[in-house]
């Protein structure tokens, strides 16, 4: 993974210093709370319902056994001993002390950790693939440029006042798109043209929110050299053209969709070509030196262990069931990557308290080169196992309540902090979750109804991507009452689709009901080994809502 | 009066004042005038001995001034509200594209915690709120000593000076 010199570590303990500077002439007054407000915010500091919310930046998800523990004992230290992984591959603190905020960012420097730009209306924190790198179906590690990407972004000085937040994420994958690139401001997919050149398909006003839609193609073929000097382009024009006067149509989508994607790509090349050939053209050398930084760990020469695991499978049917849903090919023979669960039924998803994230930088350094991985869906990746390694690590995570077997299925419940935690929520999210997980916890239905994606956001702002759910939960208020609304049919893959709202909405105490009969629709309709999302697709919305709303008898 | 932070320094007695040009079209020397007077008659003032100079407010674009920019010695951004991140993209054009050597100044509602990008993204000078605002300003000068990014003062992006 990328290791700082003395050039990103000296820029990141000057942002403690800052931000320590900040904190003092807020506290003394100095500072009104409203500026105050987007100097913490760009330093992932949000005033939430009961406390200060602390992001965490996770650069594209990966992180050291090192950075890890230190976050354990952060939480501890700083907080109630737990923390939340988000669907950005971030982590969040929910309890920290505001006075606190400058020594914990001073913690994190000392493990190349920050939360520079982890919120507030400017460029996030990239995201890719978790299983970059160790995958066959792929043009190649998209990470050295999610972190050339990185250092761009990372205190640009003409994009911190833009229009509303600004989110990129990058796929290598050819066949699928766990990074749902098409639902970012930005979507970067690394491709081959006809020449056998690498480059960038550019996608362009994505995203979720209030407005949810898929990211338009503004570039086929953008070569890998003018990365950055297009991406200055598209945010100079959304910084200088993006809307004021109003937040919820602010984002770069609606921009494009105002403008039509090809007026807004006519201004982007015009002002890249004034830029293409300067000095923002990236150096091989550059390329080189971060790329360096990613090569493979020192893999032994394995073969793959089919014999061995059919037999530890037909032994342990319970690590049968491990083996299929949480173990994912890896493109070195004889390893795998796995998936820590951490939507273990009646715990919040995603959450993982000081001791179990102790023991799973432990298991990092034991089984998986000492490096980690946040997945977009809220776990953690192990991505180096080696296939002789599976049943002892499978029994080290199981008797931590970490092998949840049950990745992609439908108790796989992205979510997010909701009504419990968050300012902005209009309802609870993470009690829906539980609730659906209660009712489904029977592991041979849940594997028989195969691959759903179930989402959860407790507001529309849309943290818990319900619009890309195959199936999506939305908490709404209505009159200080908290409703849900219920979308089938989103895919957060290549196809990049927003689901379709299925109709009235409603209590959360129906919730099981309702998702109960949207199963047994989908059982009846399929064909032999249609996806869910497939169903929904060929038959649409009508057979469901008309086994939903039916009146009861 | 507010103060005045150019290059690092405040600055006693700045000439330079906003003037909303009378009907006549009289304007003194020192006056930075509003974008319509310069689309309207910038052709007109061509030959003036005046230094002079434009304000440009939330909502007007560069682009009409362009043609005006040998005559101007001040481009003056009025913040109205310090969030609005536009004139940090207009700077960053001036000095970069149109090679606009004159002064960039900011003022209204800034930030002395924006100086620095301010600074970067081509502004030469800051009206701050108050005192105390432009003393912070003045502190905070040094607060960082590596950037990343190519920008209107340092054009070479850190890929290309870093030494390992």
């Amino acid at each position: 993974m990328y290791v700082y010199d003395s050039y990103d570590q000296q820029l990141v303990d000057q942002r403690v210093a800052q931000f320590r500077e900040q904190t003092d002439r807020f506290l003394d007054g100095e500072l009104a709370p409203e500026e105050f407000l987007p100097l913490r915010l760009q330093n992932g500091l949000y005033i939430q319902r009961h406390a200060p919310m602390l992001r965490i930046a996770v650069p594209y998800g990966l992180m050291s056994s090192t950075q890890l523990r230190r976050i354990a004992s952060i939480s501890r230290d700083y907080d109630k001993g737990y923390v939340h992984f988000t669907t950005r591959q971030n982590i969040q603190l929910n309890w920290p002390a505001l006075e606190d905020v400058p020594d914990i960012l001073g913690e994190l420097a000392e493990v190349q950790m920050h939360a520079i730009q982890t919120s507030g209306n400017c460029i996030r924190n990239t995201t890719t693939d978790q299983f970059a790198g160790i995958i066959a179906d792929e043009i190649e590690d998209p990470r050295p440029w999610c972190e050339i990407i990185r250092q761009w972004s990372t205190l640009h000085p003409e994009f911190a006042f833009l229009p509303r937040k600004f989110k990129i994420a990058v796929n290598a994958a050819t066949a699928t798109d766990r990074a749902a690139i098409r639902f970012h401001d930005i979507g970067l997919q690394l491709v081959k043209n006809e020449e056998g050149e690498t480059g960038f398909q550019v996608f362009v006003g994505g995203g979720l929110g209030r407005t949810p839609l898929p990211g338009q193609e503004i570039r086929s073929f953008l070569p890998t050299e003018d990365l950055l000097s297009y991406l200055d382009a598209i945010l100079r024009v959304y910084n200088l053209k993006g809307r004021r006067d109003n937040k919820y149509k602010a984002r770069i989508k609606i921009l494009v969709k105002a403008m039509g994607i090809d007026a807004f790509r006519e201004l982007v090349e015009a002002e890249w070509l004034k830029y293409k050939d300067g000095d923002d053209k990236l150096t091989s050398a550059e390329i080189d030196r971060v790329k360096g930084h990613f090569s493979a760990p020192a893999y032994e020469a394995l073969n793959d262990q089919a014999d061995l695991l059919a037999q530890q499978r037909f032994e342990d049917p319970q690590f049968d069931k491990w083996l299929s849903r949480n173990v994912e090919a890896h493109k070195q023979p004889g390893y795998a990557a796995i998936t820590v669960s951490l939507k273990k039924p009646g715990y919040a998803p995603g959450d993982a308290t000081a001791e179990q994230i102790d023991i799973i930088a432990d298991l990092a350094d034991e089984y998986s080169f000492g490096e980690l991985r946040v997945s977009h869906q809220q776990n953690v990746i192990l991505s180096d196992v080696r296939q002789q390694d599976l049943y002892s690590l499978y029994q080290k995570l199981t008797a931590l309540g970490l092998a949840e077997p049950t990745v992609g299925t439908l108790n796989d419940v992205i979510c997010c902090p909701g009504g419990d935690y968050c300012a902005l929520a209009n309802a609870k999210s993470i009690p829906i979750a539980e609730a659906v997980q209660t009712r489904f916890d029977d592991l041979d239905y849940l594997y028989d109804l195969g691959d759903i994606d179930l989402n959860i956001s407790g507001c529309m702002n849309a943290c818990g991507h319900h619009h890309i759910g195959n199936i999506g939960i939305l908490g709404v208020d209505k009159k200080g009452e908290e409703f849900y609304q219920v979308s089938l049919g989103g895919d957060s893959g290549i196809q990049g689709k927003v689901g379709k709202i299925l109709g009235p909405s409603f209590k959360a105490d129906q919730i099981p009901d309702v998702i109960g009969k949207v199963l047994d629709t989908y059982v009846e309709q399929r064909h032999d080994d249609e996806l869910f999302l497939d169903t929904v697709h060929r038959i649409g919305l009508d057979p469901f809502k008309e086994r939903v709303y039916a009146a009861s008898h | 009066m507010q103060p005045l932070i150019k290059n690092g320094l405040l600055v006693e007695n700045d000439p330079w004042a906003v003037f909303e040009a009378g009907e006549d079209g009289a304007f003194p020397e020192y006056a930075l005038l509003p974008l319509s007077f310069w689309v309207s008659q910038g052709d007109e003032i061509r030959d003036s001995v005046f230094k002079l100079g434009a304000v440009l407010r939330a909502g007007d674009e560069i682009d009409a001034l362009i043609p005006y920019l040998p005559q101007l010695k001040v481009i003056a951004f009025e913040f109205e509200k310090f969030a609005d991140g536009r004139a940090f993209s207009f700077a960053r054009q001036l000095r970069s594209e149109h090679a606009f050597t004159g002064e960039i100044r900011a003022f209204g509602d800034i930030l002395p915690d924006q100086v620095n990008y301010l600074q970067r993204s081509g502004f030469d000078a800051f009206v701050l709120r108050s005192e105390q605002e432009a003393e912070t300003a003045l502190a905070l000068g040094n607060t960082f000593s590596v950037q990343y990014q190519s920008d209107a003062v340092q054009s070479q992006p850190l890929f290309r000076r870093r030494v390992s």
